[in-house]
C-alpha cells in the first residue's frame, strides 16, 4: 500500500510539472518573443500562427518589408507588464538590425509595447500599444 | 506466476504513469511549436564584390567594398551592367515610348489637386517616396540652396522658388532598402509618427504634400521572384491612399533591371496609365548615358560631382545618373507647376534659350 501511495504522488508530481512547463512555453512573453523570432527567420507560416487574426495581414507585410535582406535580432528578451484574462501587454528588449552595405538600419525592440491576446487557446501578437 | 496484487497494481499505476506523461509531452509540444530562433537558410546569391567606378564621385553610403556582405533570400539573376541598345519594343515594352516628362496631365489628376488643396494640401509642398536612389542629399535636396543651373536649365529657376520649402524637409521614406511594403508597416518609422502609424501614413502627415513623387521598385526587384504579385499589390494601396488624401502620385520608372524583364517599369507605367496619373519615365531619360546611369552593380546611379548632384554648369553633368536624375525631376515639378498651380502663386517659366 505504501509502494502504491508512493507511486501515485510520483505521476501527481510528475503531471503537475508537465502542466506548469506547457503553461510557461505558451506565456505572452514567448509568444511575443517566438512572434520575433519568425518574424527575422522569415517564416510566413509561423507568423501567421502567432498573429491574431486581425492582425496577421500586418504581421505578413512587415516581414515582407525586410525584403531580400537578411535582419540579424539580438538580445530578446521579453517579459509581461500587465494580464488581464486574455489579454496583456507585453514589453522586450533587443535589436533587429538590417545592413544595407555600409548603413545599418537598427529597429530597437523597447521603443513599443506589444498587445497579445489569448485566441484558441495560445497567445498571439496583437500589435503594439 | 500469480503476482500479488499491490505489485500487479503498482505496476500498472507505472503503466498508465508512462502513457499520461508522453500524452502530456505531445500535447504540450502541439500547443507551443516555437520557431527556430536562427534566421532561416533559404539558397542565397551572394552578391558579387563591386569594382570602384574612378571615374565619378559618388558619396553613396552603400560603397562597393562594403556589399558583398549582403545576402539576398532568393536566387536573383543580377543583370550585368550593359551600354548595348535596347531591344526593339514588343506590345509589352510600350512604356520605354513613353515621354520623360508628360506632355499633358490628366483632368482627374487636376481634380486630385483640387479636392486636396480643399482639404488643406500645401501647394507649395511635395515628398518623395523611395529607396536609396532617392535619399537627400543625392535627390532634390541640392535645389534647397546648393546648385548651378547652367543655362540650359535656368528656366527651371520658378520651380525650385515654387517648391523652396520642399527640397530639404527630412524624410524618413527614402532610405536604403525601402521597398513598396515598408511604406506600409508601423515597424520602421521613427518618433515623429504615431504608435501604429504606418509610414506612408506618417509622411503624409508630417509634410501635408499636394505631390508625392513615388520612385520604388529598385529593392521590391530583389524580392519579385519570391511573390511576384506584391510590387503590385502594395504599389496600389500607395497610389489609392495618396489619391484619397488629395495628393498626386507622380510614379517613376527605374533605371535599373534587377528583375531581369523590366517587369517592374511595365507595372510602374501600366498603373500610371489606369489610374490617369503624371509618369516621370526616368528609365528613358538614362537609356542614351554609359551603363544607363548606374555604377557597375547595375542599381546604385553613379555621379559625376558628387552631393547633391546638381551642379549643371558644365553638358558633362548629363552624363550621369544622379544629374539626370535631378535634373528630369525637377523639369517634372516645373511641369506640375504650370498645370497646377495658382498662376497668380507663380512665378512665370521664362522659356529656354
Amino acid at each position: 500500500m505504501i509502494k502504491f501511495k508512493t507511486t501515485f504522488i510520483a505521476v501527481f508530481i510528475l503531471s503537475a510539472i508537465l502542466l506548469a512547463s506547457c503553461a510557461a512555453s505558451s506565456s505572452p512573453a514567448e509568444a511575443v518573443s517566438a512572434y520575433w523570432e519568425a518574424m527575422v527567420a522569415k517564416d510566413k507560416a509561423q507568423l501567421s500562427a502567432l498573429s491574431c487574426s486581425d492582425y496577421e495581414a500586418e504581421a505578413l507585410t512587415t516581414m515582407e518589408s525586410f525584403g531580400a535582406f537578411e535582419p540579424v535580432l539580438s538580445n530578446l528578451e521579453c517579459s509581461v507588464l500587465e494580464t488581464s484574462g486574455d489579454s496583456a501587454t507585453v514589453q522586450c528588449g533587443g535589436t533587429i538590425e538590417v545592413s544595407y552595405g555600409a548603413e545599418v538600419l537598427k529597429i530597437d525592440l523597447s521603443e513599443r509595447n506589444y498587445a497579445v491576446e489569448k485566441e484558441s487557446g495560445d497567445w498571439r501578437m496583437c500589435g503594439t500599444k | 506466476m500469480l503476482k500479488h496484487p499491490i505489485l500487479r497494481q503498482t505496476r500498472f499505476i507505472l503503466f498508465l504513469s508512462v502513457l499520461l506523461s508522453v500524452f502530456l509531452l505531445s500535447a504540450c509540444q502541439s500547443n507551443t511549436t516555437l520557431p527556430a530562433p536562427t534566421v532561416a537558410h533559404q539558397p542565397v546569391d551572394v552578391v558579387e564584390p563591386l569594382t570602384t567606378d574612378p571615374a565619378p564621385i559618388d558619396s553613396e553610403t552603400q560603397t562597393p567594398g562594403e556589399l558583398p556582405t549582403e545576402t539576398l533570400a532568393v536566387t536573383t539573376e543580377v543583370p550585368k551592367p550593359s551600354s548595348t541598345p535596347s531591344p526593339t519594343p514588343t506590345p509589352e515594352d510600350f512604356w520605354q515610348e513613353l515621354p520623360v516628362i508628360p506632355t499633358e496631365l490628366s483632368d482627374k489628376m487636376r481634380e486630385v489637386y483640387q479636392k486636396g488643396i480643399a482639404m488643406g494640401n500645401d501647394p507649395h509642398t511635395f515628398t518623395k517616396l523611395g529607396d536609396c536612389n532617392s535619399m537627400s542629399p543625392d535627390f532634390l535636396h541640392g535645389f534647397g540652396g546648393m546648385y548651378d543651373l547652367g543655362k540650359d536649365y535656368a528656366y527651371l529657376q520658378p520651380a525650385i522658388d515654387y517648391f523652396q520649402k520642399s527640397f530639404r524637409l527630412a524624410n524618413q521614406s527614402t532610405n536604403p532598402g525601402t521597398t513598396t511594403s515598408r511604406l506600409l508597416v508601423s515597424l520602421w518609422t521613427n518618433d515623429l509618427c504615431k504608435r501604429d502609424e504606418i509610414m506612408l501614413d506618417c509622411q503624409y502627415r508630417l509634410d501635408n504634400p499636394s505631390i508625392a513623387i513615388i520612385a520604388l521598385g529598385t529593392i521590391d526587384a530583389k524580392y519579385h521572384q519570391q511573390d511576384p504579385e506584391a510590387y503590385e499589390r502594395n504599389l496600389r494601396i500607395i497610389i489609392e491612399s495618396t489619391l484619397e488624401r488629395g495628393i498626386v502620385p507622380v510614379l517613376a520608372t527605374k533605371a535599373d533591371n534587377i528583375e531581369g524583364d523590366n517587369s517592374i517599369n511595365a507595372t510602374i507605367a501600366r498603373l500610371a496609365m489606369e489610374y490617369e496619373l503624371p509618369l516621370w519615365n526616368f528609365w528613358k531619360a538614362v537609356q542614351p548615358l554609359e551603363n544607363h546611369g548606374l555604377k557597375p552593380d547595375g542599381e546604385h546611379l553613379n555621379s559625376w560631382s558628387g552631393p547633391p548632384a546638381t551642379d549643371f554648369s558644365l553638358p558633362i553633368s548629363m552624363e550621369y545618373g544622379k544629374e539626370v536624375k535631378n535634373i528630369t525631376a525637377l523639369q517634372m515639378l516645373n511641369f506640375l507647376m504650370q498645370q497646377l498651380a495658382d498662376p497668380a502663386e507663380r512665378v512665370s517659366p521664362t522659356p529656354a534659350s
